[in-house]
């Protein structure tokens, strides 16, 4: 839609690279997990039937690539009332994520889970939910989890277990002797009940709640102005102006907050006003790829900038807030700064102010600070449990090097891993009598562990979680898997030991504390618990909190600290996208998802910004030596267009040593955190030089601008308002137009709403059984996603303009792929689908070639080694799973459409606008996908399509797709860019 | 139908004298003993040597192409979006070769260019010899070879017919064509000579064999007019597939949407150029074939030289194409071809556009000398540059049109790995292999029709045999 | 010179037939008896939750 074009730029190329071989047993045949364990079904017995049933199902399916063993496939003799095999059942249950919690339905074949989407009952999320939640149905499978408790590393009972921590506990009780507990955060009223228990029985214990990747920032600013610990989370249905300050929010652990946000940036003709968001931050992140108006700053600077905004605002001060003055930062241009200014002052309650979890403490004041002023009403406020930081944590070594603890049990945390000093951490370690360890897969903590116990997948456990003014259930979609137990069934069997009155299991205890503190109403309790466990929440009164008394006299001392510098290079460390803080490193399905912005994958390479490395000459891979206070790393850099100069970004959650998918990949960042520092996230000082060779990146894009290509129009939307509709291209051809008697299915990509966080490559993954390859390969160019999202930058390279388009099958009706197969695999089907067919596709790759979008998928290498339990167990039956040869991409998700359809066949009546919904569309939390029927002319995907910002990419190229793209209109306050 | 002898073209100028056939004196019974009995004796040393190298490529690439199918396309450097690579251009380049021989056995018989005798029966088994190498690539490139015969329209009980509207389909039935009827016609060419041989021989299973796939030829006149028509038949059919089986191989590409395929230059383009490369391998064959085997007199010098007035020709015309294909780049304001061009010349490949014309255009240029056409050492460079610079124009076509498309987010570069070498190398040892067990086994020089050529073998006018 | 070039035919052709002897067991066994039996870890059990209540089938 631009009548101007854009300038645009010299890339930032990728250029041949010897790869590196990385130490991890990354064969080329590793899907998400370790190389198959030939683990065969051992035989028919009363126990192992429905595991049968299950194999069988997922072998049944597998069965036409794999010539090597027939299967059996028996039926059964009595079928369990819940079960009819081809259909799926369904349970409502949370996905627990330390501080956050997703209300999930999950989706179950033959008994098992195979497919995890938001709860559709849920009021706020309405079935979206986060790419990790969906991805995490894979570490249910993972068959590297423990399988039974372990004990001084043999095989135990849970019996001999529990007797051995027992004693312990009981010695350190009579003895008087501390016992430390270390955990995650947890949002579990229940939990958090029973560890009060446990604190009763046990009064030397200790417990530390330990996010290590979080950040202490927001904890700290909210307890000195807030004095207490609470969480904001935004709320932007109402919001106009929303200023980020190093604040990702829209990265995807938030789907409410994406809905909200893109809700407002769908201009519908008339076109009606946007919201508009303006960006400061010092690398480039999702939500600044997204903003209206971004300035790259480095995060030192952003307090600073904070609390000159609130100085120049004119509102109010908070009584007893002092500002000293402050300078407006050098690089924001006097017009932007006006501009933010009177964007801010207009919007009034309608603005809000988002800082970044992994900011210091001073830029969190400054956003209160200027909430406060606003009186936004964009937050709401949540209680936060008080989170243990690293000076607890050191405080807790000292006290374990001291002999302090007879005991201490780790469950859910990693410190090994994550304390900055694990050789320290070891060492006093080692200076405690019992160690015990609990959790799901083993890590580099466990190995230090006398007493090694398995957890429970959240799949598997119960529990509930506090979700504002909702409390949502936890329930096990499937029976233990392995001879595990749930971490609070450990807390449980203490206390039963301790002599306190315990329930025999946490189920028990759960349903006890709903019947007495939860039940509310008429309804007599079962019937409240099923109904609850049905739907997945309750509501609770828990009534809105205010946002507590601003204390004004931390603002001074925080603006004081707001006026520190940093040396030439400052380091920003930030939780993996993918892997979080590493506990998901496991995951190949998120090690290989490619970050939404760098589109890396399988590592952590250090962002730089490009003025950075041309003055060092560096090129993306090049090897760098980083030196933080004494200690040294050494990994391969990743130029970042929009990365403030002088600001390093490195990814924590890598760099682990335990886990056949994990081991090796990246670089552990967490021995840099300056634990004496007040925002250990940040690091000062930092010293760069150039390293030695160079280390292959895997990236899934290995180019970033469009080259003058028109592939997605952006505008703004004060220029959109003034285009006129192109009529369709007359374009010539030779083919006839097809004729759809029935349907016609198409879709519709709205670019102003996606934001590019990837949620649907990962819902394509689950649902349509595709295979990860591994890092040689990505970096070969051989992934399998069947839809990607491509990433454009344009403009400058110090501040680019983001564009992120989702590519994936476009079903054309005039395919080029199709008259080029020579064996007739891929052809056109009556109702509009470009269909492929795997058993007949002897794998020529000329439909690759020939398709100019480049979706079509080719299985280079035996990549779908999930041959045996358990990871063969994760795929959706309903969907082929390809061998070696076969060529493969996006079908719509056909198997939904014709479930859509037998289900209206069988109720006679016709197929319904909105009855089908493909993985992507479901999982998108913007609702950027819309699919449907184009020959309905009242479907939403018809009426969407012939909208003026509706166009078609590569439409010169005749091939008529069936997918409609909407234009993305951003709102930017400045004429020009910048 | 007049014998001509150096005699005869002593009346004409230099420069319309016809090219002797043969220098110093031939007779039926020289011929036979210099050629057919070749394969009494025993293979020299430097044979053994020559076989022990080329088998040993073979069987090196058979043991790359057994680990390419049992582990997958995945060894070798293929990817998104280079789904072709090594594979096709192996297959294009091997087909493109076998054209001179056709051109040479078929076309120059229908012209009546009697100097093509010598050379003929050596050309079409090279012909052979590189379709047979050619037809490894289609069978060994897709990712399920053991269901590769799905290609062929056979009559199954799922009645599934394979898409006779996409161009690889088209390659199957042109290139088994070309094939047979290649086989045909050099077997029938074969035939006198070796019933020649069978009479010849002394060795008792020698005369089995040869018996046997003589079909029992006698030579009679009834013979030699089945023979004739049957002849003239397949070199008929043989040069319509001169033209045609690599514009079948071209679309290939030219019928895709692919930026720099899509290009109606491509079929007379294609098979300019595998003339181009296929005299160029013919002419380094025939180097060796006429020194090694002492067949100087029959192979001459005249020979050589009009191949490479061939090769002069179809450079020039390879370079009109390239001209060609740069203008239609820019006349087209197409943004998507623009970019491909640009790329041959400057791009990361352009290192390979640049070697492909230099080795295309530039060099052969040098056969506008005739000391260059008629020294070995100026025609063995430029055939060698010929045959590099063919391979690299399939790489430019394939790798460069292919690593960078229409969507840039798809755009990414290619890397050959030891298994594509492997495989590439195992292919011209396979080639060169076969050609030396068939200098061996069978007469190299189509010596019936030599004999046809000789003073004295034709009835003159008056019935006297001159 | 002769001597040595028919030696070195013969001997391609023999690491030809050779060549499965030397692969490695592993490989062999690969691609001739897929599925060898070891000792396998504990296989999964799927088994219904006993106490949860479904959305919908």
């Amino acid at each position: 839609m631009r009548e101007e074009q854009p300038h645009y730029w010299r890339s930032l190329e990728e250029r041949g690279a010897s790869p590196e071989a990385l130490q991890a047993a990354h064969d080329e045949l590793k899907p998400g997990t370790l190389a198959p364990a030939d683990s065969p079904v051992t035989g028919i017995s009363r126990r192992n039937f429905l595991g049968l049933v299950g194999a069988t199902a997922a072998v049944a399916a597998t069965a036409a690539c794999d010539k090597s063993g027939k299967a059996f496939v028996v039926p059964y003799t009595k079928r369990p009332k819940e079960v009819v095999p081809g259909v799926a059942n369904f349970y409502a249950s949370t996905f627990p994520e330390g501080t956050r919690s997703y209300s999930v339905l999950v989706k179950t074949r033959e008994g098992r889970p195979i497919h995890i989407t938001g709860n559709d009952e849920h009021p706020g999320l309405k079935g979206k939910t986060s790419p990790r939640a969906l991805a995490d149905i894979l570490r249910l499978y993972d068959p590297e989890r423990l399988r039974g408790p372990k004990l001084q590393g043999h095989s135990a009972t849970w019996a001999d277990a529990e007797k051995v921590l027992n004693t312990a506990i009981a010695n350190a009780k009579q003895a008087g002797k501390a016992i430390l507990l270390l955990t995650g955060a947890s949002t579990s009223p229940t939990r958090k009940a029973l560890l009060a228990e446990l604190k009763a029985a046990l009064p030397t214990l200790e417990h530390l709640a330990w996010e290590p990747a979080l950040g202490e920032g927001a904890q700290e600013a909210a307890t000195a102005v807030f004095g207490t610990s609470l969480q904001l989370k935004p709320r932007l249905e109402n919001a106009k102006v929303i200023l980020s300050l190093g604040a990702d929010f829209l990265n995807g652990e938030d789907p409410e907050a994406i809905a909200a946000f893109t809700s407002q940036r769908r201009p519908a003709e008339p076109v009606k006003t946007m919201n508009r968001l303006w960006v400061f931050e010092g690398p480039l992140s999702l939500t600044g790829s997204n903003a209206d108006q971004r300035f790259p700053v480095p995060p030192s600077r952003l307090a600073a900038l904070g609390f000159a905004l609130a100085k120049d605002l004119g509102l109010p001060l908070p009584a007893g807030a002092q500002l000293a003055s402050l300078p407006a930062p050098a690089d924001i241009p006097a017009e932007a700064w006006r501009k933010l200014l009177e964007d801010l002052r207009s919007a009034g309650s309608g603005a809000v102010v988002l800082c970044g979890a992994a900011m210091p403490a001073e830029a969190h004041v400054a956003a209160h600070l200027l909430n406060t002023m606003l009186e936004s009403k964009c937050l709401e406020v949540r209680p936060a449990e008080p989170l243990a930081g690293l000076r607890d944590l050191e405080a807790a070594r000292k006290d374990m090097a001291s002999g302090k603890y007879a005991a201490a049990i780790f469950w859910g945390v990693n410190p090994v891993h994550a304390f900055p000093d694990a050789e320290a951490w070891n060492a006093a370690l080692a200076k405690v009598t019992t160690r015990v360890w609990v959790g799901l897969l083993e890590d580099e903590s466990a190995a230090g562990c006398a007493l090694v116990l398995p957890e429970h997948h959240w799949l598997e456990a119960w529990g509930d979680h506090e979700d504002g003014a909702l409390l949502t259930l936890q329930q096990p979609t499937v029976g233990a898997l392995y001879d595990t137990r749930q971490g609070e069934e450990v807390v449980l069997a203490i206390l039963r030991g301790l002599g306190a009155a315990a329930a025999e299991d946490y189920r028990a205890y759960l349903h006890d504390r709903w019947a007495k503190d939860v039940h509310r109403g008429p309804v007599p309790f079962e019937r409240f618990w099923q109904a609850a466990l049905h739907d997945g929440f309750v509501k609770t009164d828990a009534k809105t909190l205010a946002l507590p008394a601003f204390r004004g006299d931390a603002v001074k001392a925080m603006a004081e600290q707001a006026r520190k510098t940093s040396g030439a290079f400052e380091l920003m460390l930030r939780p993996g996208t993918q892997v979080f803080d590493g506990r998901y490193g496991n995951n190949g399905w998120l090690q290989e998802l490619p970050d939404p912005i760098t589109k890396a994958t399988w590592g952590n390479p250090l962002a730089i910004s490009v003025a950075d490395a041309k003055f060092l000459g560096l090129q993306d891979g090049d090897r760098v030596e980083l030196a933080v206070a004494g200690r040294q790393l050494s990994l391969p850099v990743l130029l970042q267009p929009g990365q403030a100069k002088g600001v390093l970004a490195l990814a924590l959650g890598y760099g682990r040593t335990v886990g056949g998918v994990a081991k090796g990949i990246g670089v552990n960042a967490f021995p840099l955190i300056d634990m004496q520092s007040p925002c250990p996230n940040l690091i000062h000082d930092v010293k760069l030089t150039k390293g030695k060779g160079r280390t292959q990146i895997p990236f899934t894009q290995n180019h970033h601008r469009m080259d003058g290509r028109d592939l997605v129009h952006s505008s703004s939307l004060v220029e959109f308002a003034k285009v006129k509709k192109k009529p369709a291209a007359d374009l010539a051809t030779l083919y006839p137009d097809l004729q759809f008697p029935e349907h016609k299915w198409g879709m519709v990509i709205d670019l102003s709403a996606c934001i590019g966080c990837s949620t649907c490559v990962l819902a394509c993954q689950s649902e349509n059984n595709v295979t990860t390859v591994g890092p040689e390969q990505v970096a070969k160019g051989r992934e399998m996603h069947w839809i990607r999202i491509d990433r454009y930058y344009e403009g400058s390279e110090e501040n680019p303009r983001v564009v992120h388009q989702p590519m994936l099958c476009q079903q054309c009706d005039h395919a080029p792929c199709e008259n080029v197969c020579p064996v007739n695999a891929t052809n056109h089907s009556p109702d509009g689908l470009n269909q492929m067919a795997y058993n007949r596709c002897v794998g020529t790759r000329y439909c690759a070639n020939n398709c100019p979008y480049k979706v079509r998928r080719f299985n280079f290498l035996e990549f779908t080694a999930y041959k045996t339990e358990p990871e063969s167990l994760v795929y959706n039956p309903e969907v082929t799973v390809r061998p070696r040869g076969v060529m493969e991409k996006c079908t719509f998700c056909v198997q939904r459409i014709q479930d859509a359809r037998i289900r209206a066949k069988a109720e006679n009546r016709p197929v319904l606008d909105g009855d089908i919904v493909p993985a992507c569309a479901a999982a998108c939390p913007s609702q950027a996908i819309v699919f449907g029927d184009l020959k309905d002319p009242k479907s939403l995907v018809t009426q969407l399509s012939r909208t003026r910002r509706g166009y078609k990419v590569l439409e010169e190229v005749g091939a008529r797709p069936a997918i409609t793209y909407l234009a993305d209109l951003k709102n930017p306050a400045l004429e020009v860019g910048e | 139908m007049k014998a001509e002898t150096s005699t005869m073209n002593a009346e004409f100028p230099d420069i319309l004298r016809e090219i002797p056939l043969l220098e110093g004196s031939v007779t039926s019974g020289s011929l036979d003993d210099q050629v057919l009995g070749v394969t009494d004796r025993k293979p020299p040393r430097r044979w053994f040597v020559a076989m022990a190298f080329t088998s040993t490529l073979m069987l090196l690439g058979f043991g790359f192409i057994g680990y390419t199918i049992y582990t997958g396309i995945g060894v070798w450097g293929n990817n998104s979006p280079v789904f072709w690579a090594f594979d096709i251009i192996n297959f294009v380049f091997w087909v493109g070769i076998g054209h001179a021989g056709t051109l040479i056995s078929a076309i120059l018989f229908i012209f009546r260019m009697r100097w093509r005798n010598a050379i003929a029966r050596f050309a079409e088994a090279m012909t052979i010899f590189a379709v047979m190498c050619a037809g490894i690539f289609p069978l060994i490139h897709v990712g399920r070879p053991w269901l590769a015969f799905w290609l062929f329209p056979y009559p199954n009980q799922r009645a599934v017919w394979p898409n006779f509207r996409s161009p690889l389909l088209w390659d199957v039935f042109a290139v088994s064509t070309y094939f047979a009827v290649s086989a045909m016609f050099w077997y029938l060419g074969l035939l006198p000579d070796i019933a020649s041989m069978r009479d010849r021989t002394a060795n008792k299973w020698r005369k089995l064999i040869y018996t046997v796939i003589s079909l029992g030829w006698h030579g009679s006149a009834r013979h030699w007019q089945h023979f004739e028509k049957a002849y003239l038949l397949l070199a008929g059919l043989a040069t319509g597939l001169v033209l045609s089986v690599h514009s079948v191989v071209s679309f290939d590409f030219a019928t895709s949407v692919v930026p720099g395929w899509h290009m109606t230059i491509f079929p007379p383009y294609f098979v300019a150029g595998a003339i181009f490369a296929g005299f160029a391998m013919v002419v380094l064959v025939l180097v060796v074939v006429r020194e090694s085997m002492q067949l100087k007199n029959l192979i001459t010098l005249r020979h050589l030289e009009v191949m490479n007035k061939v090769i002069l020709g179809m450079s020039c015309l390879m370079g009109y194409s390239y001209a060609m294909e740069g203008f239609t780049a820019w006349y087209s304001q197409n943004v998507y071809l623009h970019h491909t061009f640009l790329n041959i010349i400057g791009g990361h490949y352009g290192w390979a556009g640049w070697l492909t014309i230099s080795c295309n255009i530039f060099i052969p240029q040098l056969l506008w000398f005739k000391k260059c056409r008629t020294s070995y050492f100026w025609m063995i460079l430029v055939a060698v540059a010929v045959t590099v610079g063919m391979w690299f124009e399939r790489f430019v076509i394939i790798v460069i049109s292919l690593h960078q498309d229409y969507l840039p987010s798809a755009w990414r570069l290619y890397h050959p790995t030891l298994v594509d070498f492997g495989i590439l190398l195992g292919s011209f040892g396979l080639f060169f292999t076969l050609v030396l067990l068939f200098a061996r086994v069978l007469p190299v020089i189509a010596t019936s029709e030599v004999k046809g050529s000789l003073p004295g073998s034709q009835p003159r006018p008056g019935g006297e045999h001159a | 010179m002769e001597l040595k070039g028919r030696r070195t035919i013969l001997g391609n052709l023999a690491a030809l037939l050779a060549a499965p002897f030397f692969m490695g067991r592993a490989t062999l066994i690969r691609a001739l008896a897929p599925a060898a039996k070891k000792n396998s870890p504990l296989p999964p059990r799927i088994s219904l939750p006993a106490h949860s209540v479904k959305r919908r089938g």
